[in-house]
């Protein structure tokens, strides 16, 4: 965080908390009492909570999702995107861009801002509902950080950064895993490994491939969308001619797809087989718990983002069928932010996923459960200021969304920086911003709502201690 | 040893295949392997796609078609096992919406450079407009001052990253340089990118004089640079400068070559190549052997056979070094690690290869192969992967398993879930039991035949045998083969005319399928 920074631009606090001293972080745990590391488990897991991680693939630009609205900073930003304002048709009147349609924002602490003004494009409109209504808080500039960082701290070489910045993977990686690609288990998987019970087949379910929830014994759980489907021997039994009816034949197949010997000499097929028998024993485990779920009245969309979000509402109906506990966490993901080019395609994946988070919450909320799950966006990066092109290049800091019944919404938490090339919080080749919250504040933040204490949050994030504020508040 | 080196240098071999390969020499399979020539398709694609004859089916149904007809008829297996893993490394995959001629434009570049040359062959890739799309420096531009733009930096970080020299220094044998304190060394900084996304600038689709062929054209022919858009001054990266004024072409290629000599390149690649070919987790050892062979563009065999001009980066040379290790040929059994696990097309490829199935029409695989890469059935289709990164990564070394704990890295595991292990399961019993394109036209369905196995169905032991020297080498687990008996006494040939023949297949066909899904027949025996 920028010191004796007397720029004209002084960043606003990140967080009401201000600078906890030693009294610290008492009554932060999202309303539950503290008690000592030993009962940690015990206490953390009182009423089921769930984290859910929308990873947002590819870089999302930021900048392009909260949006300038007061008539200086949109001037400001719109002189550095052109190329993609032009390609929004910005100045139409019904451009997804004209200043004039996009839905303000009420923000709590907006008097941080000055007399900046701040908004939604149309097709987040939902959003900007569950925003308003106090349910989502932006978490603003945020990125892989090791410490405070700003231009010049770069420049002379004073600040230790991020390894393989601007790199895809290696970008995912740390935001999720905290290091580089294989090093360490995902911060998801630490979290559940923490304060997960003995049955841990179902408490990480994720719709997409990451090692976000993997640790130890916790392995996560590929969630279908819909159940698995049938086998194409259970569709058409008759293939296996006489012995289509037999109870004895169905089973020898099962155990063979479960569990196919222990093979001592061949490490690859040992893991294969680990993988067949977990598989087999929870795949049956949940299409029966599927088979039982209650209908619902809640349309989800039909498209990729609205099947994952169906499907992690339905997992919640399952929790108890599956006995997975009070502790769950969901890793679900959309690609299509790595806008080079064509950076409108925005409109279409933002609409979609407003109307996939606006059905899950209703289905929430229809089920109680509103107040007991969090929605957290991750992303690579963010992406470049400037846009001469119709796209945006890799950058760094960006906006994250946090959205839940527990969050104390309708507020910007962290910095909002002003499209000016100038400002000290950004690299000054491209420019890209220089993020001011980290990844680690922001998952302590989610892990200590989630019921982990802060000692074994310092172990998982080691860097914590490099900033001012170890909880952004945003519960 | 016929098995192994079959199996790793081709896509599958028949038993009539296996049996009269024994005697017969490695390295004179290699050398005739070699000199077939290759195939490409753009031009009847182009011709199919103008006249707007896709015949009922996709472009792209066509193009999987191409591998899968490739993979499994073709003569070059060699060439076609060594495009198929240039396609998961320099990858292009199609996954938007966008002409499909510009995929088909890149598959005949696999084709074409397979056994070529690597650096030529990331020249045409550089040009192709499929990759100027998918990795966004098509209409990259030079800077420009007053809009803030610059140069698209995707393809300048791609290439090194994942096409020639990678993250971190290499040694010759795979393993991480490290500095004084044990860290591995970065090959590249941020500059070097930006210096290198200079190079990649002015790319245009091609713009034919014809008017009425010069949207189609567009879309398949290389790209050319146009001077405005093109950065003409300096461009330095990895401490080498290409000096102003370079025309566009040349400077492709000096940057190209700079890639092409750096240090991590042969080891880089080299790696990558041997776990899609024969070893998931290769030795230090092996790595070096084959990664000098790319380099010196060279590899004489023991027994004195020699591939490669000497030009470094030399495709027969790396191919031959790595089917042709001595490792494989000296009759001992592979050790702990040294396996490869095969991903599901590979897997599924030795089957239909294996196996024998009726009336196998190229024109029918269009019907037949563009569904098996979906999700829930083989979940991998050739340039299908979700991103530049392939199905799954190089380096990956699964978390809570017996291969992380010994440190091995394990790439295929990534893509191997419950999920994943059903779909299988299905797309398999799709070719094994049903057969594929009864319902389009009889005639030609691609349908299980099986009359070797068949001829063995009343005889257990026999059958299960023969599966097994057939499929996995004579390493099928005993619990397995118990398995099978059993079930073949649940599935009785019934004494009725109307039943006999089809229960007689479906005992071949299961007995198949155990050893299709065993951990046996995925790992490498």
């Amino acid at each position: 965080m920028c010191q004796s920074d007397t720029h004209a631009y002084a960043l606003s606090r990140r967080s009401f908390l201000k600078t906890s001293t030693a009294a610290g972080f008492a009554g932060l745990a999202g309303g539950l009492s503290i008690l000592n590391a030993g009962d940690a488990y015990a206490a953390g897991t009182s009423g089921y909570k769930a984290l859910i991680c929308l990873d947002l693939q590819g870089g999302l630009d930021g900048m392009d999702v909260l949006l300038p609205r007061d008539q200086p900073s949109f001037d400001q930003l719109a002189a550095l995107r052109q190329g993609l304002f032009s390609a929004h048709n910005v100045g139409s009147g019904t451009s997804a861009r004209d200043r004039e349609n996009l839905i303000a924002l009420d923000i709590a602490n907006g008097s941080e801002f000055g007399s900046r003004q701040f908004g939604f494009a149309p097709e987040m409109a939902p959003l900007a509902q569950m925003f308003n209504d106090g349910d989502m808080a932006v978490i603003g500039n945020i990125g892989t950080l090791v410490e405070p960082t700003t231009r010049e701290s770069m420049q002379n070489g004073l600040s230790t950064l991020p390894k393989r910045l601007f790199s895809h993977n290696s970008q995912q990686s740390i935001w999720l895993t905290r290091d580089l690609e294989g090093r360490k288990p995902g911060w998801g998987g630490e979290f559940l490994d923490a304060l997960s019970g003995a049955n841990r087949d179902f408490v990480g379910m994720a719709t997409a491939g990451s090692p976000f929830l993997d640790k130890a014994d916790i392995r996560r759980f590929d969630l279908p969308l819909g159940s698995f489907p049938r086998s194409r021997f259970e569709h058409s039994p008759y293939i296996l001619r006489s012995g289509a009816q037999s109870d004895p034949l169905k089973r020898i197949m099962s155990e063979h797809m479960a569990a196919q010997g222990s093979r001592a000499d061949n490490l690859f097929q040992r893991d294969l087989d680990a993988v067949h028998a977990k598989g087999e024993a929870t795949t049956q485990a949940f299409i029966e718990a599927y088979g039982n779920l209650a209908p619902t009245s809640v349309a989800f969309p039909n498209h990729w983002v609205g099947e994952q979000f169906e499907a992690i509402a339905n997992a919640i109906s399952m929790r108890d069928a599956l006995n997975v506990g009070n502790r769950q966490i969901f890793y679900t993901q959309r690609f299509g932010f790595d806008s080079h080019g064509a950076q409108i395609g925005y409109v279409e994946r933002l609409e979609e996923i407003a109307d996939a988070i606006s059905a899950f919450r209703e289905a929430m909320i229809a089920a109680g459960m509103w107040d007991s799950v969090c929605i957290f966006t991750t992303s690579d990066f963010g992406r470049t200021l400037s846009a001469g092109g119709s796209g945006t290049d890799h950058g760094w800091g960006s906006h994250a969304f946090v959205m839940g019944g527990s969050v104390a919404g309708g507020r910007i938490i962290g910095d909002v920086i002003p499209a000016d090339k100038t400002h000290p919080q950004y690299t000054r080749s491209r420019p890209r911003l220089i993020p001011t919250t980290s990844v680690d504040q922001y998952a302590a933040t989610l892990g200590r709502w989630f019921g982990m204490d802060d000692g074994a949050l310092r172990t998982i994030f080691p860097n914590l201690g490099n900033f001012d504020t170890p909880d952004l508040g945003i519960f | 040893m016929a098995y192994t080196f079959l199996n790793q240098a081709s896509f599958g071999a028949t038993t009539e295949e296996l049996e009269a390969a024994i005697g017969t020499s490695a390295t004179d399979w290699v050398s005739a392997q070699m000199a077939i020539p290759h195939t490409e398709v753009l031009d009847e694609m182009v011709a199919r796609y103008a006249a707007r004859d896709t015949s009922g089916e996709s472009l792209f149904a066509q193009m999987q078609a191409s591998w899968w007809t490739g993979f499994l008829h073709g003569e070059d297996q060699l060439r076609q096992r060594a495009a198929f893993a240039l396609s998961q490394i320099v990858v292009r995959s199609e996954t938007t919406n966008e002409p499909m001629l510009r995929t088909i434009a890149t598959y005949d570049l696999y084709q074409r450079h397979a056994l070529g040359n690597y650096a030529d062959f990331l020249e045409d890739v550089t040009y192709s407009v499929g990759m100027g799309d998918f990795l966004t420096y098509l209409h990259s531009a030079k800077e420009n001052e007053s809009t803030g733009r610059m140069p698209d930096e995707n393809y300048a970080r791609e290439i090194m990253q994942l096409f020639t020299i990678g993250l971190v220094e290499l040694n010759m044998d795979g393993t991480p340089k490290l500095d004084g304190q044990g860290t591995a060394i970065e090959n590249y900084s941020n500059e070097d990118v930006v210096g290198l996304a200079r190079v990649f600038t002015g790319f245009k689709p091609h713009s034919s004089d014809n008017e009425s062929t010069r949207y189609i054209e567009s879309l398949y022919k290389p790209m050319r640079q146009i001077d405005s858009n093109y950065e003409f001054g300096e461009k330095t990266f990895l401490g080498y400068t290409i000096a102003e004024n370079t025309p566009p072409r040349d400077n492709v290629r000096q940057a190209i070559d700079v890639l092409v000599a750096h240090d991590s390149f042969p080891p880089f690649i080299s790696r990558q190549m041997i776990q899609r070919m024969t070893q998931s987790n290769p030795s230090p050892a092996y790595v070096e052997r084959v990664a000098t062979a790319f380099a010196n563009g060279s590899f004489t065999a023991a027994d004195g056979a020699t591939f490669g001009d000497g030009r470094r980066g030399d495709m027969k040379a790396l191919m031959a070094a790595i089917v042709l290790d001595a490792q494989f040929f000296d009759d001992l059994p592979p050790a702990l690690d040294e396996r490869k696990l095969r991903e599901p097309i590979l897997r599924m490829a030795h089957i239909l290869r294996a196996l024998e199935f009726s009336n196998d029409d190229p024109e029918m695989h269009r019907y037949v192969f563009s569904r098996f890469g979906r999700r829930d059935k083989l979940a991998m289709a050739p340039m299908r992967a979700p991103s530049v990164f392939n199905y799954y990564r190089p380096g990956h070394v699964a978390l809570n398993s017996q291969t992380g704990a010994a440190g091995l890295t394990a790439p295929e595991l990534q893509l191997i879930t419950p999920a994943s292990i059903r779909g299988y399961s299905d797309a398999l019993v799709e070719f094994i039991y049903v057969g594929m394109g009864n319902n389009i036209d009889p005639e030609r369905a691609f349908l299980p035949v099986f009359s070797r196995e068949l001829e063995l169905q009343n005889d257990p032991v026999a059958l299960v045998d023969h599966l097994d020297s057939l499929l996995v080498n004579g390493a099928l687990d005993p619990v397995t083969r118990q398995r099978i008996y059993d079930a073949l006494t649940e599935m009785p040939v019934r004494d009725d005319d109307r039943y006999r023949d089809k229960d007689r297949l479906s005992r071949v066909m299961t007995s198949i399928w155990f050893v299709a899904t065993s951990t046996d027949f995925a790992v490498t025996q």
